[in-house]
């Protein structure tokens, strides 16, 4: 049975492989006509979780650091992978380009493509805007001039029942976390300056992708560096 | 610091590195391969430090500030492999591959100033960097023990546990570098994957390895296993070297 699974193992990773091979020779990595991000790819993440779920009911339980981290490394790839199908069944991610405006709040964004459901707009249950973005670039003194060192909007978030809107440092790498959904600073009109690209994303299923992670992190260590010596294991 | 003189440091390292390959493979050198190993590292600090006064962070950004301290990277691995592993015979490899590191960062943009841009500016920077190189370090001389092992039948056992011992230290850490960048990318680009070229061959690399730690443990697939290091090892070296000259998409394209 153990040698079956470690096939198919093989098989689905294989797979994974030739779709990278693939998408990396067409030039395709990343893009909408990847292969990775072909509806197959999420039948092959079932069955990954499907082998993991079969192994951890194969393994015969006893109290050693070794069993204890394969069922933290095998349970925490299924909450992670469980994490993204979440995301992927009801998560929602909508890019949108927003004027620098100290007075313009919008509870309404237009999306960038309709939803599953053929909406065309995102409905908020709290405003937002941008009252003001500074960039700060490197100079000829720096040796590397023109590119961006460091930029920020402020991001004005007014909710329900309140009359003036809080405003709120928005840097790349800090999203702000607002009635469930993150909103992040992705980009800026080079040009003018004058208006900015956020994105926001609902995702319900983030926590528990991210306790799979720590688990998946956790299991790995445990396992390897308590590995099992057999024979002619000794350095 | 001037350039030129980088320049000589880097050379000169490189070649003590090659030497000390060569010494420590001969028992009756091997102290004197000592001495000169440990005066490349002094030469390899030397410019990792000076990328670091000149850029003024962690200088983990550009290939040649990478390879610089990957060059390192595989002494400090050395040391932990020696003492806590009873690894000590592998000393030769682990001369080899940072002199092969710096040969190549002599032909770089020796002293070159880069940008440290905005995604960049995370507490996640420099642990998803530095456990990669870990890792990345660890699988290349986890190679070599393999292209021996095949060469060399007398020594077969020992180069089998030696490779299982180094895959077993890297590849948490390989895991942790892919996880901390897929947290890293939730806050900065907003989703944990977006299957650009270095995140899906790195996701191969990691596989491989799973594969061959998988196949290992099995009396019947055992004999299969090395296949998935030398894949392994090519993944490792498509994913640091090629993914940005494949085209699509990339967030990575300032690595």
């Amino acid at each position: 049975m153990r040698k079956t699974l470690y096939i198919i193992f093989l098989i689905l990773s294989t797979v994974l492989t030739v779709f990278t091979v693939i998408d990396s020779l067409k030039g395709n990595s990343g893009t909408e006509d990847s292969l990775l991000k072909s509806v197959w790819v999420v039948f092959i993440l079932a069955a990954y979780v499907l082998i993991q779920v079969i192994c951890i009911f194969l393994m015969k339980p006893s109290f050693t650091l070794y069993k204890c981290g394969f069922y933290v490394l095998h349970i925490g790839i299924v909450l992670l992978l469980t994490g993204c199908f979440i995301y992927y069944i009801s998560g929602d991610v909508v890019t949108v380009t927003v004027p620098v405006n100290e007075k313009a709040i919008y509870s309404e964004i237009k999306r960038t493509e309709p939803d599953s459901k053929g909406n065309d707009m995102l409905k908020l249950d709290f405003g937002i805007g941008v009252s003001d973005f500074v960039v700060e670039k490197y100079t000829a003194e720096d040796g590397v001039e023109g590119t961006d060192k460091y930029y920020e909007a402020t991001l004005m978030i007014l909710s329900d029942g309140e009359r003036t809107p809080k405003e709120i440092p928005l840097i790349v790498n800090y999203p702000h976390h607002q009635n469930g959904w993150k909103i992040y600073l992705m980009n800026y009109d080079k040009i003018t300056e004058s208006s900015v690209q956020l994105m926001l994303k609902y995702d319900p299923g983030e926590y528990i992708t991210l306790t799979g992670i720590w688990m998946l992190i956790i299991g790995t260590f445990v396992m390897c560096l308590f590995k099992k010596k057999g024979a002619g294991e000794k350095v | 610091m001037n350039t030129k003189l980088i320049l000589y440091v880097a050379i000169i390292s490189a070649v003590l590195y090659g030497v000390s390959t060569v010494l420590r493979s001969i028992e009756k050198f091997k102290k004197v391969g000592l001495i000169a190993w440990i005066l490349a590292i002094v030469g390899n600090i030397v410019l990792v430090g000076n990328n670091w006064i000149i850029n003024g962070y962690v200088p983990f950004v550009s290939m040649y500030q990478v390879l610089t301290f990957v060059a390192l990277t595989f002494s400090l691995m050395f040391v932990y492999v020696k003492y806590l592993h009873n690894g000590g015979w592998m000393d030769k490899y682990f001369c080899l591959l940072p002199a092969v590191c710096l040969t190549g960062v002599c032909f770089m943009g020796i002293g070159e100033k880069w940008h440290f841009p905005p995604a960049l500016q995370s507490p996640w920077f420099v642990p998803h960097v530095l456990v990669y190189m870990i890792s990345y370090t660890l699988v290349a001389v986890a190679f070599i023990l393999t292209v021996e092992s095949i060469f060399n039948k007398s020594k077969s056992n020992l180069l089998d546990s030696g490779i299982y011992t180094l895959i077993c230290i890297a590849y948490p850490f390989m895991t942790s570098g892919m996880l901390f960048g897929a947290m890293w990318a939730n806050e900065v680009w907003g989703n944990f994957w977006s299957f650009d070229a270095k995140e899906n061959w790195s996701l191969v690399t990691w596989l491989m390895l799973a594969i061959y730690l998988h196949f290992r443990r099995h009396k019947a697939l055992q004999k299969y296993s090395k296949i998935f290091v030398v894949l392994g090892f090519f993944g490792v070296i498509i994913t640091m070297f090629f993914v940005n000259i494949m085209g699509g998409s990339s967030q990575h394209a300032y690595s």
